[in-house]
Order: C-alpha cells, then sequence, then structure tokens
C-alpha cells in the first residue's frame, strides 16, 4: 500500500511539473482585455448537446414508427445519421449478408476493413456476425469497418434444428439516451439434456435444452464487464443466484456470458448486462450509454 | 500613475507569477493541457473582474485556485452530459492515457482530499502550507493525503509495470 501511495504522488509529482515546464503563450493583456485565446474553437458542450439530442429522437422516430414486420428475424440497417462534423454513424450489419453489408457501408460512405470468419451456431454462413467498430459507432467518413462474417456451425452450412421461432414478443428495454442495437435474441427451453449454445443477443431466435449451458455472445460497445444469469423461475436475476459467467472485452470485439437453463417451463427471465470499467483497462475508461443492456428473454418448454 | 494602471500592474505580475503553477494544478486533474489552460485563462478572467477585490486578499493565489478547483469539477460534469447524449465516442489514443485515467482518479476524490494531493504532491507544497492554506490542522492534511492517495491508486488497480504485463 505504502508503494502505491508514494507511486501516485510520484504521478502527481511528474504531470505537475511536465505542465509547468510547458509555456502558456497568454499574456496578462489578453486576460485583462476580456479576451479568451483558444487554440481550437470548441462548440458551446449544450450546442453540442442539442444538436445529438435533436438527431438521436429524430433517428428513434424513424426506428420506431416505421412498420417493423421482420423485426425480430433480420436487424435492421440502422439509418446512416450524417452529424455537422462529417462523421457518420456506423450501420448495424449484423445479420445482413457479407455484400449486403458491404453495401450497406459503402453507402454510409465508409469503407470495408479486415473481414474475419468466425463459425457460429445461430448465424447462416455468409452472414456478418459483427462488425468492429459497432453498428451505431461515429467514424470519420471513408474509414474502415471490420466484420466478421460467419461459416455456419462448426464451418459448415447452417443446420436448421437448433433453431425454432420465438412464440412470444421479445421485448428489450431501451434506456433514454440509448440506441437499440437491434432485436434481442429469444431463447427456447425444449427438453432435457446438455448443449452449449452461442446466441447473438440481435439474432433470431434460439433454442437451448434444460441444463443446457447458453453463452451469449454480444458485441461490445466500448471497455465494460457483462454477466448475466439464466433461470426459468425468477425473473429477476439480481440476487445473482444463478449468475454462471462473467466476461470482458475491449470495444468491439464480442464478449459472452454464459446463462444456465435450470429448469424445463415457461417464464420469462431478465439477462442484465452490468457495465463497469475492464480490471485490465489501461485506457481512459468511460462507459458508453449503450453498453448496459437489458435482454429480455422468453422461454417457452 | 492612476489607480487604474496601478491595478493593472499589480494584476500582471500576479498573473506572471502565478499562471505556470495554476495551469500544471489544472493539468493534474483535467489531464489535458488544453482543458488546462481554457480552464485556466477564465480562473484568471473571474479573478480581474474581482481584481479590486481580489488583490486585497492575504493570498489572491488561494482565491483564483478555488474558483480553478470548481471550474475543473463542473467541467468534468458537463463533459460527461455531453458524452451521454452524444453518439458512442471512438476510442483514441490521447497523448497520455495513464496521465487522464490519474486525473480521473484524482477528481473522483473528495474535494478536500484532491485538493490536499494537488498541493502538496503536485505543487510541491508542504503539509505545513497545505494546512493553512486549507485552514486545516496539518494531521488532517496528512490524514487527506494518505486516504486520497490510497483510495486513487487503488482505481488506478495495479501499479503500470503489472499492467504492461512484465514482472518487473
Amino acid at each position: 500500500m505504502q508503494t502505491d501511495e508514494q507511486e501516485f504522488a510520484d504521478l502527481v509529482r511528474s504531470a505537475y511539473e511536465r505542465a509547468e515546464a510547458t509555456p502558456w503563450d497568454v499574456g496578462p493583456e489578453q486576460i485583462r482585455g476580456g479576451r479568451r485565446h483558444r487554440v481550437m474553437a470548441l462548440p458551446e458542450p449544450k450546442v453540442i448537446a442539442l444538436v445529438a439530442a435533436a438527431v438521436a429522437l429524430f433517428a428513434f422516430g424513424i426506428f420506431y414508427f416505421r412498420p417493423s414486420p421482420s423485426r425480430t428475424t433480420a436487424p435492421p440497417v440502422s439509418s446512416t445519421t450524417t452529424s455537422p462534423m462529417g462523421s457518420v454513424a456506423v450501420p448495424n450489419v449484423v445479420g445482413l449478408m457479407q455484400a449486403q453489408a458491404a453495401l450497406a457501408l459503402g453507402s454510409a460512405g465508409l469503407a470495408v476493413g479486415t473481414i474475419t470468419s468466425a463459425s457460429s451456431t445461430t448465424f447462416a454462413a455468409g452472414t456478418v456476425i459483427g462488425s468492429n467498430p459497432p453498428g451505431g459507432t461515429s467514424l470519420t467518413q471513408g474509414t474502415a469497418v471490420d466484420l466478421t462474417v460467419s461459416t455456419g456451425p462448426d464451418g459448415t452450412a447452417h443446420s436448421a434444428d437448433t433453431t425454432v421461432p420465438s412464440t412470444t414478443p421479445v421485448t428489450r428495454p431501451v434506456p433514454s439516451g440509448q440506441s437499440d442495437p437491434g432485436p434481442a435474441a429469444p431463447a427456447t427451453v425444449c427438453s432435457a439434456g446438455n448443449q452449449s449454445i452461442t446466441v447473438d443477443v440481435s439474432s433470431a431466435a434460439t433454442c437451448v435444452r434444460t441444463g443446457a449451458s447458453l453463452t451469449v455472445t454480444f458485441v461490445s460497445q466500448g471497455w465494460w464487464s457483462g454477466y448475466g444469469a439464466w433461470s426459468s423461475a425468477a425473473p429477476m436475476i439480481s440476487n445473482g443466484s444463478v449468475l454462471e459467467g462473467l466476461s470482458y472485452a475491449p470495444s468491439g470485439t464480442s464478449a459472452t456470458a454464459v446463462f444456465r437453463a435450470v429448469a424445463p417451463g415457461s417464464s420469462v427471465v431478465t439477462a442484465q448486462f452490468d457495465v463497469g470499467c475492464a480490471p485490465e483497462d489501461t485506457t481512459p475508461c468511460t462507459v458508453p450509454p449503450a453498453a448496459f443492456e437489458t435482454v429480455d428473454v422468453t422461454v417457452t418448454g | 500613475m492612476d489607480a487604474q494602471d496601478d491595478r493593472s500592474a499589480s494584476f500582471d505580475s500576479y498573473f506572471r507569477s502565478s499562471r505556470q503553477p495554476l495551469v500544471a494544478m489544472a493539468y493534474v486533474m483535467t489531464g489535458d493541457l488544453q482543458v488546462a489552460q481554457d480552464l485556466t485563462q477564465e480562473a484568471f478572467l473571474r479573478t480581474w473582474s474581482r481584481w479590486r477585490h481580489v488583490s486585497t486578499y492575504d493570498d489572491p493565489k488561494a482565491w483564483t485556485r478555488r474558483v480553478l478547483y470548481n471550474l475543473v469539477v463542473s467541467n468534468a460534469r458537463r463533459d460527461r452530459v455531453r458524452r451521454r447524449s452524444g453518439p458512442v465516442p471512438v476510442p483514441v489514443s490521447p497523448p497520455d492515457e495513464s496521465h487522464l485515467m490519474l486525473a480521473a482518479a484524482l477528481r473522483a476524490l473528495p474535494r478536500n482530499q484532491m485538493m490536499a494531493i494537488v498541493l502538496h504532491d503536485g505543487a510541491g507544497m508542504s503539509v505545513h502550507e497545505v494546512a493553512l492554506d486549507m485552514k486545516v490542522p496539518e494531521g488532517t492534511v496528512k490524514s487527506w493525503l494518505s486516504r486520497g492517495r490510497a483510495e486513487a491508486a487503488a482505481k488506478l488497480g495495479p501499479a503500470p509495470i503489472g499492467r504492461d504485463g512484465h514482472a518487473d
């Protein structure tokens, strides 16, 4: 502890000395003249907040009021929002075929970066599992976005036997100030047995067996950790009694949380992803608004 | 030389002697030199607008410093609000990542602990001087320093050496 404290004091001291030694070319006349000397003109934060709020409200309106028969099957390509700074929002391309995703990125003014392959039991071969940076991220035009494309389960074509359509609508409450990254994954407990399955929260319905480990894979929106629980008994997991997994991942990459279906039956399960800065995080840690998600999963059996 | 010139001259010398230390203190708390300079300038503008009174204080620097602390804290709060309402920030490499973290850990401390650390560890004031400045007994300053450093150091996680994955 002592060394930590001393180390901290030394860090403070060296930062102070560094700044004190950096010349600042503002004279007292400028202060007395009431002139603010700024190297870089920054818009008023209030203006930025207002513009962002207006854009968000508009985008949400489009998203919310559009006809949505395919809401749980295919994630929508979010409208590309062009901000005044010449930056664009990465469209949500998860679930699209690779070519469609490339088209969507192109029309948003972004380039396709590295394509990585990964096996997936929930995404048909050729569809996009994730993007880096993820959908909704603001980027300058022309920036490349990396894509992860599914090769199907174990690299083979997608088999339908583990996938059944959801019988109940899935809702995911979106806290205010957060963009909806796509529909949540409904999961269904079918029968006894043990099976591990990987589900993307933005994918379509997935069936898991009782006692199975359900590994939810989601794309991180920033440095954060996520955990969740899976239970047929209680809709609340805040007691953490069925917590099975804990993970964190850097921005734009996949993180997983393992849930366990404890009994067959029908109930509503809420998996809550708690957000915090990862312990290994050496970057300035900000918990982004979209990182806190609550996923409602309906279990029928 | 009239009163107005007198006042200007005294402010000028005050400004010249205290600007670098104040910018450095703001930098310790913000981790961003640009922001530190902007906030320090604002603090000096406010000092000048009240210079007639402030110049008669025993320690005008303490007054400007307090204004600066308030600006740093309210600026950080505004920054958070802006982040929350804007798009998810794209992670970029800032000039000095470790110091941004250090500054954030400092700002998360109770105000008195943060001030004591900035004055003592940063500006190099003795415990006695800090105690006089903050109008508390020296023992209180020592405990603020110790508690604040421990808490902030814990927030930073393992020592920087360990974080890089090197054994020593």
